[in-house]
């Protein structure tokens, strides 16, 4: 690969993910969409504009399409182009009243500033970006898992309550189901107990990933999650594709940088 | 022997470079890190994470700014929906009483009537609705209080709400 297809390369990785996350969301969105239009309701927090559905129309529809631009000829002009427009995208629909409460674009946010800043970038020497930019994909995901990992350190989350309530209760996904299927309602909560503390130590470690070698950082934040959304709640790929893509683009490049050092070349050499 | 940790390799690599672009990225990172591991340590920023599930930080731009702050699933997250408006009772009481939908929610619980999946049950009865909501951690709780009433039902079928905030129950 040369050098121009192998600093686009991440960027289409990216690009695929938060398509993918956007994507996910279509048939939810649209339906969204149709509630909003009949059912307004005016809070006044929220400026005018940011109460419109015309605003998340726009702001959705305007990622997808400089998405599909960049996805169908890669430039690297098209993927300046597109960082910004999913940053402004986001952006918006975290503060628009009908997506604020949406992490889909929690992590969309972060992802195309990494996005943004990586297309932008003025290269210094050849192995500078195999350097910055996974180090940056590995924080940004160390990041999301801190920030879950701090708010459940209170009493209701961590002896089940909430995650009894949310989950075990009455949710409607084949783990939850099957848990209630084969466990007596009085065990439930003290699995819900388990399984909250379960998900505070695997955010811990997320969060603690940060100083981890880079390729265990990434493999160990794609593990989870998928996991997450195996056994928490399918529509979680919404919010965890663009992560996930991160960590992949990160990889990618760890996997160059390590081929490219001396250590990497003489193994190498020794393979051919 | 030298450390070989991506953080150092990245210290370094910046500091070699120049690459202010990539400082600042990571300066960022670590901003909204340090805001993160406040809030177990300081009441006032849990309170304002808090108050931001609650859309009561002011001015707009402070809270759209806190916006890209990773939450998922912090604090614990109540809400009440109700025919009528409640006392302060009705709202401790488990279980909540029949005709109030009472449950916890993953996080920014005044979703329940912002959203589209909470709304249109919500708005469904084309009745006025009162939402109560409380978010507590480590010991400190914010609470709201909203009443939803119906402006108007044209025959087009669009039906324009508002949503007022009103007191917590004897506060």
């Amino acid at each position: 690969m040369n050098s121009a297809g192998a600093r686009i390369a991440p960027l289409q990785i990216v690009n695929g993910a938060m398509f993918l996350a956007w994507v996910w969301k279509l048939r939810v969105f649209l339906l969204f969409d149709t509630i909003y239009r009949y059912r307004p309701l005016r809070v006044s927090f929220f400026p005018a504009f940011l109460q419109a559905p015309a605003v998340l129309e726009l702001a959705y529809c305007a990622a997808l399409a400089l998405s599909l631009i960049f996805g169908l000829r890669s430039t690297l002009t098209r993927a300046r182009v597109a960082g910004i427009v999913w940053l402004t995208s986001a952006g918006v629909l975290l503060c628009h009243e009908g997506a604020y409460n949406d992490a889909t674009f929690v992590t969309v946010a972060w992802v195309a500033l990494w996005m943004t800043w990586y297309a932008w970038r003025r290269r210094r020497t050849p192995e500078d970006e195999l350097i910055a930019a996974p180090f940056l994909a590995q924080a940004i995901i160390a990041l999301v898992f801190l920030g879950g990992f701090v708010g459940k350190l209170t009493p209701g989350f961590l002896d089940g309550t909430v995650f009894y309530d949310i989950y075990l209760r009455d949710r409607d996904f084949w783990f939850f189901s099957l848990l209630r299927e084969y466990f007596a309602a009085e065990t439930l909560p003290r699995l819900a107990t388990g399984y909250a503390w379960l998900v505070v130590a695997v955010e811990g470690i997320g969060a603690l990933s940060l100083f981890f070698p880079t390729r265990a950082a990434l493999v160990f934040g794609i593990g989870v999650m998928f996991g997450m959304i195996v056994f928490n709640n399918f529509l979680l790929l919404s919010v965890l594709a663009p992560l996930i893509g991160l960590a992949c683009a990160g990889l990618w490049l760890e996997s160059r940088r390590i081929q490219e050092s001396p250590r990497g070349a003489i193994h190498g050499v020794l393979r051919a | 022997m030298s450390l070989d940790l991506p953080l150092i390799r990245f210290v370094r690599q910046v500091r070699r470079t120049r690459d202010v672009g990539a400082a600042t990225f990571l300066s960022l990172v670590a901003l909204v890190a340090l805001l993160a591991l406040a809030t177990p340590l300081s009441a006032r920023t849990a309170a304002l994470m808090m108050s931001r599930f609650h859309l009561r930080v002011q001015p707009f731009a402070v809270w759209a700014a806190l916006q890209p702050i990773p939450s998922m699933y912090n604090f614990e997250n109540r809400y009440w929906v109700s025919p009528r408006p409640l006392r302060a009772d009705e709202l401790e009481i488990l279980p909540a009483p029949a005709d109030v939908e009472a449950r916890y929610i993953n996080h920014y619980p005044l979703r329940v009537m912002t959203w589209a999946e909470g709304r249109a049950v919500l708005l469904a009865p084309l009745a006025d609705r009162w939402v109560y909501a409380r978010t507590c951690y480590r010991g400190a709780c914010v609470r709201s209080a909203f009443h939803v009433s119906v402006q108007q039902a044209p025959p087009a079928g669009v039906v324009v709400s508002t949503a007022d905030a009103i007191r917590w129950p004897d506060e």
